[in-house]
């Protein structure tokens, strides 16, 4: 194991334990101690991710614990920028942190055996759909929580930014495919997943902007949308990936 | 006939539409995705197809993607075609003036009337400014003596982003049609060192100069360039592709599409004079020196010697774990022509000899490529359609457009107005403004 790696286990430990902190800090003491708790787990566990090589962006689209760190990252920082003012924002994402931070820590090497392409666009794809992930996971749990003032704002913020970084994901992932063999959309499976995920979470937003999607309709509109995200991200994609159909090709 | 169009104008316009299409995509996304998992799974015995394509060294590991040359059939080019109207109908109701979104249908909306004094030219004159002067750009619709309609929409850059957005999926859609009536894909051109092929679409020649091969432990590829030298008319220009790595020239696109073991044999009698080689039922001449492809449907290779009376049979492995050899390896048997048998055998793990009798023979261990060459007449029409795609979509996400439906009719001597906006606009800050604004001008709020 290398110093680089070594360190970074330290970094996303300490992480890990200072998003623990923040959760009791969060239930016994101020919010403001959790917050800057929260923040420094965050700064620990991204830089502990940088040191191990995230940037310049090598083989995270195929390790599954990085992916999950970098959800855990999405998860804090949705919980950093809105409803700070509320216990659950703090609690719910510095557990998910926490818990990403640690697996990460503790399973370095959790890489799936699939085939990842891993250009810069792909993995660049790989970080923003994990944050996608994250802020959909975070929205889900602290509506689920019963934060009754956030309702369907707090559901529309977390569609609306989860969109748009899904979409990017989509257009990253045709632009790697264009690089490597010259087709940026072939119905591959694992595409067509990432595209589901994505649809799910237009349709939601759809219904909450337009449709007029009020309170049960815009919570399960989330729900659903998170959980087909986690599917994908986390099982479906490396599945597809593990048995071949995407038709990818050994580098990862 | 009015009425029908309007139908038709509220249709596409329709929330309830966007929804449907979604749903659609997400239906489609979804059976093909479930599709793949569940009817391609089985390739033998658990033998995955990673597996499968790393026993052979990633050879035409994405040959099924050039494999899909973009042909459409009718069923998807009437979907395509439909879905580009649609997206055209709505770029047009953002973009252009006075052809803008009939009022949605009561369920999805909250409408509020007042009622002002006076003539309707004078109350319209005035409920507009006040708009006007609250920041609302009004675009007037199609209206009557007794009736005006108009749509008011915040100023500024905003407005354009739906727009934006529809204007690039329908260049996404209209994608694919470029690409079937006027792209190509060559059939997969197998390159070894040396080699020449003609790509005949483009007219011109393409020969494999270098390879440049870093291969992982597990004989895997690391990095893969292949360089290669374009003939077009006499004029030679030199190319690099290699893995999530393509090149250009003069409109025609060279992709990477695997590699494979080659071996470059040769021979020579004891005092150094080279010999012809030839392969057995390829048709081509003999050579002093042969390159010889191996592919995953045919390992083994036959080559004859005339002047010696030899035959050599070849056969790559990419691994014998029984052996205890785990990286690539040949096999090469020497047989008497004439009567068939074995005189000599070797297994070479590298780039090695055989002696047979008075002949040597020499393998040099290579790889072929194998690339795809394409034109690609619908790349700007994707690259602009993501673009705008993405930008719409950022646009209309973090600037919302504010819009509203107004409407004013003179009834027994005073004038209704009707303002119109979204259900969830009820509230907003931006139209309780408005309201309040118009109300101030003297509007009796009808309730």
């Amino acid at each position: 194991m290398t110093t680089a790696n070594i360190l970074s286990l330290v970094m996303t430990g300490l992480g890990a334990l200072m998003a623990s902190a923040a959760v009791l800090a969060t239930k016994r003491f101020k919010q403001r101690a959790s917050l800057w708790l929260l923040v420094s787990a965050c700064v620990l566990g991204a830089t502990g991710l940088l040191v191990a090589g995230i940037l310049p962006l090598s083989a995270c689209s195929s390790n599954l614990s990085t992916m999950l760190a970098v959800s855990g990252l999405g998860a804090a920082l949705s919980a950093l920028t809105l409803f700070r003012q509320r216990r659950e924002t703090s609690i719910i994402g510095a557990l998910l942190l926490a818990s990403t931070l640690g697996i990460r820590t503790i399973w370095p090497s959790l890489t799936y055996t699939g085939l990842c392409p891993s250009s810069v666009p792909f993995q660049m794809a790989a970080i923003l759909e994990a944050l996608a992930v994250g802020i959909l996971a975070w929205g889900s749990l602290f509506v689920l929580a019963g934060a009754k003032d956030a309702g369907t704002s707090t559901v529309e913020s977390v569609l609306a930014v989860a969109l748009a970084l899904q979409a990017t994901t989509l257009v990253l992932r045709g632009t790697g495919a264009q690089w490597a063999w010259g087709s940026y959309w072939r119905w591959d499976a694992i595409e067509c997943w990432h595209l589901a995920a994505c649809l799910t979470t237009a349709i939601g937003l759809l219904g909450v902007r337009a449709l007029n999607w009020r309170n049960r309709a815009a919570r399960w509109a989330l729900y659903a949308a998170a959980c087909l995200a986690v599917v994908v991200s986390f099982g479906l994609a490396p599945l597809a990936t593990w048995l071949g159909v995407n038709s990818l090709y050994v580098i990862g | 006939m009015q009425r029908a169009s309007l139908t038709i104008l509220r249709i596409v316009g329709s929330p309830y539409t966007t929804l449907a299409l979604l749903i659609l995509s997400l239906i489609l996304g979804l059976f093909v995705g479930i599709e793949a998992l569940v009817k391609r799974k089985p390739y033998t015995a658990g033998v995955s197809y990673i597996q499968r394509i790393a026993a052979f060294n990633e050879t035409a590991a994405l040959l099924p993607y050039t494999q899909a040359d973009g042909n459409l059939g009718l069923p998807s080019r009437a979907l395509l075609a439909t879905l580009i109207a649609l997206c055209a109908l709505r770029a047009a109701h953002e973009l252009v003036p006075h052809w803008q979104l009939p009022v949605p249908s009561h369920r999805l909306a909250h409408t509020e009337e007042f009622t002002l004094e006076g003539d309707i030219e004078e109350a319209w004159e005035r409920a507009t400014g006040i708009l006007s002067a609250a920041g609302y750009h009004l675009i007037p619709a199609a209206g009557s003596k007794d009736a005006k309609r108009s749509t008011a929409h915040t100023r500024g850059a905003g407005r354009w982003f739906l727009g934006s957005l529809y204007v690039g999926l329908c260049l996404l859609f209209v994608a694919p049609l470029l690409r079937w009536r006027w792209g190509w894909h060559s059939p997969p051109l197998y390159l070894s060192l040396g080699e020449t092929h003609s790509v005949e679409r483009a007219d011109i020649d393409v020969t494999l100069d270098q390879i440049a091969f870093v291969p992982r432990a597990d004989g895997t590829a690391r990095t893969f360039d292949a360089r290669m030298r374009v003939e077009d008319a006499g004029n030679d220009d030199y190319l690099t592709i290699g893995l999530d790595r393509g090149a250009r020239y003069c409109g025609t696109s060279f992709y990477y599409l695997g590699y494979g073991p080659a071996v470059r044999v040769s021979a020579w009698d004891e005092q150094g004079t080279p010999l012809d080689i030839e392969q057995i039922a390829s048709g081509a001449p003999p050579q002093h020196a042969l390159r010889v492809r191996f592919r995953e449907e045919q390992q083994e290779r036959l080559l004859s010697i005339p002047e010696s009376d030899l035959i050599l049979r070849l056969v790559s492995y990419r691994a014998i774990p029984s052996q205890n050899i785990k990286g690539r390896a040949l096999q090469i048997q020497a047989l008497r022509g004439r009567t068939g048998h074995v005189i000599a055998g070797k297994m070479l793990t590298e780039s090695g000899s055989i002696r047979v009798a008075d002949t040597i023979v020499d393998a040099r261990f290579e790889y072929y490529a194998i690339v795809g060459a394409e034109h690609e007449p619908e790349l700007a029409a994707a690259i602009l359609g993501g673009a705008l795609t993405l930008l719409g979509l950022y646009g209309t996400i973090m600037w919302e457009p504010h819009r509203m439906w107004v409407t004013m009719k003179a009834r027994e001597g005073r004038c209704h107005h009707r303002l119109t906006v979204l259900k969830r606009h009820a509230e907003a800050p931006w139209f309780l403004s408005a309201r309040a604004k118009l109300q101030e001008a003297g509007g009796h709020d009808d309730g």
